[in-house]
């Protein structure tokens, strides 16, 4: 199975076979019988922290699974819920009681268009997904509410670029202009810094850092900063 | 036992297919009884009714005059075969939209006939052929159960044996006279012999009925002229098929072709 | 002696490929494939909510395509490649991953010269794979045209199809030898339809091992713009 990490693969290619096999599979990797086929087309990475399989690609339909960190919009507010888009094909559900410190008398005060960071609790094919604002050690650790800033869309390699171990790219933003950030897994990325200008110069050179080499990106920044300026 | 066959229909139909038999008594290669008569309807210049098992299917044709088209192709363009499926043969059709199986199966007879090679004289209203006799074929499905193919492409060939049509005249070239005393009918030398099947796991069926085809993962229809040529082939499904069920497939046809060739001819002796 | 056709080609040669992929950007996958004049464009919106209820699948995902043609309404011959396109792809789309949702494969014909259902699941296989949908493999399809001088001619023009004898449409998976989908018409000897299926797989491997290198470079392309090794943080 390791001769195959980084390597492209498509649908139908046969990965492994059990034999002696202790493996996590994630997406794009199904088990057929006695052997590990591939489902999607893509890389296949392995992820040290988590220690599973799964397919990179550049997809843009996010299908939810447990454990990932998304970034939500809220499109239902109800009594004890609520229905929160997170890109899949069905609304996620968000407990009222799932953020810190949460009781009946001292409910979240989310509306209508409220963005939202949080971490997917249930996700199986045949239900809709549920998603907590609350770490695994229930604290909020970070999630909940994303107030102002600027939400923008991009594709799952993306974003798992983004999250990935000493990005440059934001590395070298940050060199330039103090900012902060919210990468959802589900393509969704939120920005928020001082001006709209800086909001403006950090979605591009993110969007466009999948066309651009990775030395060129600090003369793309220096430029888009000195042409407004 | 029925309501075994309501909550697992597939299986159900298993385990009488393990046995290689069908719930109504058939092997799997059975065909229902077929029945072919023509002429049933008088205002029409050609009809047919074909019944397969429960499966109706009435077919009639109209005629009409027009001037030839401008497209000189080998193929035929003077048949128009529309298949309806409309409520009065099952409860899953709706009056209102035509349904994508009734325009998919139309399609398929079109071809069909596109195909059929009748001599272009027919088709002449007056000598010359300046004018021509267009056909439309309705096919109406009274009763659907299952294997609609087969009914409509016997009802169609039978149908179109069966057209008698007058003889023209022109006159003064704007007056169009049909002499109802003299007929005369179209030169079909070819016939069509067709069979469906469905493959349910890996039984497969000759001739479906409605359930069988709501439980199967793959249809296959093939069509034989009389010189055992393939005139249609449409395979469809979820599973792949191979080369050597194609093979069984077209070996079962053959042994039932001697026994269609003689419903089509004497259907129109009568 | 070669007999060659109108355009130059031999028997047996497939019109050359051009592919684009993700050019939409609403679509979660999109692919235009091109054989020299017959280009289709299909676009793939899915796993999403079932529109029409009535028609949601329990147990697995409703597939759902639509074929516009390059001129005029859709017509009863679009819905017939409507339902040999849906067929074909039905059996290689995974549909059980997605219950109760509902995948649309929408096509739109740019220019038709012959060979436009072969096109239309060309493009379909590179949109799904675009939209990483997951499948059980690839799939390929062909068009043949049988002359009635006996010759094959593979991947036929509009004009070619025409004038031939019988017409036969043909889909291969990559994961078995076996046909996925097949539609003829016309008037054809057994003979020549079984001595005319090898060639037929053989094409469409070739179209197979064409879209995965379309693919692994448009991924292995945007990848390595960015770093070569991706870790999960926590």
């Amino acid at each position: 199975m390791e001769n195959f990490v980084d390597q492209f693969v498509v649908p139908g290619d046969v990965i492994a076979k059990i034999e002696d096999l202790k493996v996590r599979i994630g997406h794009g990797l199904l088990q057929s019988k006695d052997q590990i086929i591939a489902s999607k087309s893509g890389i296949l990475r392995y992820s040290k922290h988590h220690k599973f399989y799964w397919i990179e690609n550049e997809q843009k339909r996010y299908i939810p699974q447990v454990e990932d960190m998304v970034v939500g919009v809220i499109t239902e507010k109800h009594a004890e819920s609520f229905k929160v888009d997170i890109g899949s094909s069905c609304s996620a559900l968000l407990s009222a009681y799932s953020f810190e410190n949460a009781t009946k008398s001292n409910k979240p005060l989310l509306n209508v268009g409220n963005l939202v960071y949080a971490r997917v609790s249930v996700a199986n094919k045949d239900m809709e997904p549920e998603i907590v604002c609350l770490s695994v050690r229930n604290k909020s650790e970070g999630f909940g509410q994303l107030m102002a800033g600027y939400l923008f869309n991009c594709t799952l390699g993306l974003s798992h670029y983004l999250l990935s171990e000493d990005c440059p790219i934001l590395a070298t933003l940050g060199k330039h202009i103090p900012f902060e950030i919210a990468v959802g897994v589900n393509g969704r990325v939120w920005v928020n810094s001082k001006s709209n200008l800086h909001t403006i110069i950090i979605t591009n050179t993110i969007l466009n850092s999948q066309f651009i080499p990775d030395d060129q990106i600090e003369n793309f920044i220096l430029k888009l900063i000195e042409s407004r300026t | 036992m029925e309501a075994f066959q309501k909550i697992h229909p597939l299986e159900f139909y298993r385990k009488f297919l393990q046995r290689s038999v069908r719930p109504d008594g058939r092997s799997l290669n059975d065909i229902r009884k077929t029945s072919i008569s023509t002429g049933a309807i008088t205002t029409a210049c050609g009809s047919s009714f074909v019944k397969i098992g429960n499966t109706s299917v009435i077919c009639g044709i109209r005629s009409e005059v027009g001037i030839p088209s401008f497209e000189n192709t080998d193929q035929q363009t003077n048949i128009f075969v529309n298949l309806e499926l409309g409520p009065i043969c099952s409860n899953i059709y709706s009056s209102t939209k035509p349904s994508e199986q009734a325009m998919s199966l139309s399609s398929k007879l079109n071809s069909l006939v596109k195909r059929l090679d009748i001599p272009k004289e027919d088709f002449y209203f007056d000598q010359e052929g300046k004018v021509l006799w267009y056909l439309y074929v309705d096919i109406y499905c009274l009763d659907y159960d299952g294997n609609i193919m087969d009914a409509s492409i016997l009802a169609l060939i039978s149908s179109l044996k069966n057209v008698k049509l007058p003889r023209g005249i022109i006159e003064n070239t704007n007056e169009y006279y049909k002499d109802t005393e003299q007929l005369r009918s179209l030169q079909i030398n070819h016939y069509l012999f067709p069979l469906s099947f469905s493959i349910i796991e890996d039984f497969i069926l000759s001739d479906p009925s409605n359930q069988e085809e709501q439980l199967s993962t793959s249809n296959l229809t093939i069509t034989l002229n009389e010189n055992f040529e393939i005139c249609l082939l449409s395979y469809s499904g979820i599973k792949p098929i191979s080369e050597t069920i194609l093979q069984e497939s077209f070996e079962k046809l053959k042994n039932r072709i001697e026994y269609l060739k003689s419903l089509i001819d004497s259907a129109q002796e009568h | 002696m070669t007999n060659t056709r109108n355009d130059g080609r031999l028997n047996n040669q497939i019109r050359a490929f051009e592919s684009e992929q993700s050019l939409l950007n609403k679509a979660d996958g999109s692919a235009r494939f091109t054989q020299n004049k017959s280009s289709v464009l299909a676009a793939v919106y899915g796993p999403i909510e079932v529109k029409n209820s009535r028609k949601q699948k329990i147990l697995k995902s409703l597939i759902e395509v639509s074929f516009t043609p390059s001129v005029g309404n859709t017509t009863y011959l679009d819905k017939e490649k409507e339902l040999l396109i849906k067929n074909a792809l039905e059996s290689i789309i995974l549909t059980t991953l997605h219950p109760r949702t509902q995948i649309s494969i929408i096509f739109q014909v740019f220019s038709d010269d012959g060979s436009i259902i072969s096109c239309a699941i060309n493009a379909a296989c590179l949109a799904l794979l675009d939209a990483g949908i997951e499948m059980q493999g690839l799939i390929g399809s062909v068009t043949l045209c049988y002359n009635h001088d006996k010759s094959i001619y593979l991947d036929p023009t509009a004009q070619e199809e025409k004038e031939c004898k019988s017409l036969s449409v043909i889909a291969y998976g990559s994961q078995s030898s076996q046909i996925i989908m097949n539609k003829t018409e016309g008037t054809l000897s057994m003979d020549l339809y079984f001595k005319s299926l090898p060639l037929s797989k053989e094409a469409c491997d070739k179209v197979i091992s064409y879209i995965k290198l379309a693919v692994k470079n448009r991924i292995m392309g945007t990848i390595s713009t960015n770093t070569t090794s991706t870790t999960i943080e926590s």
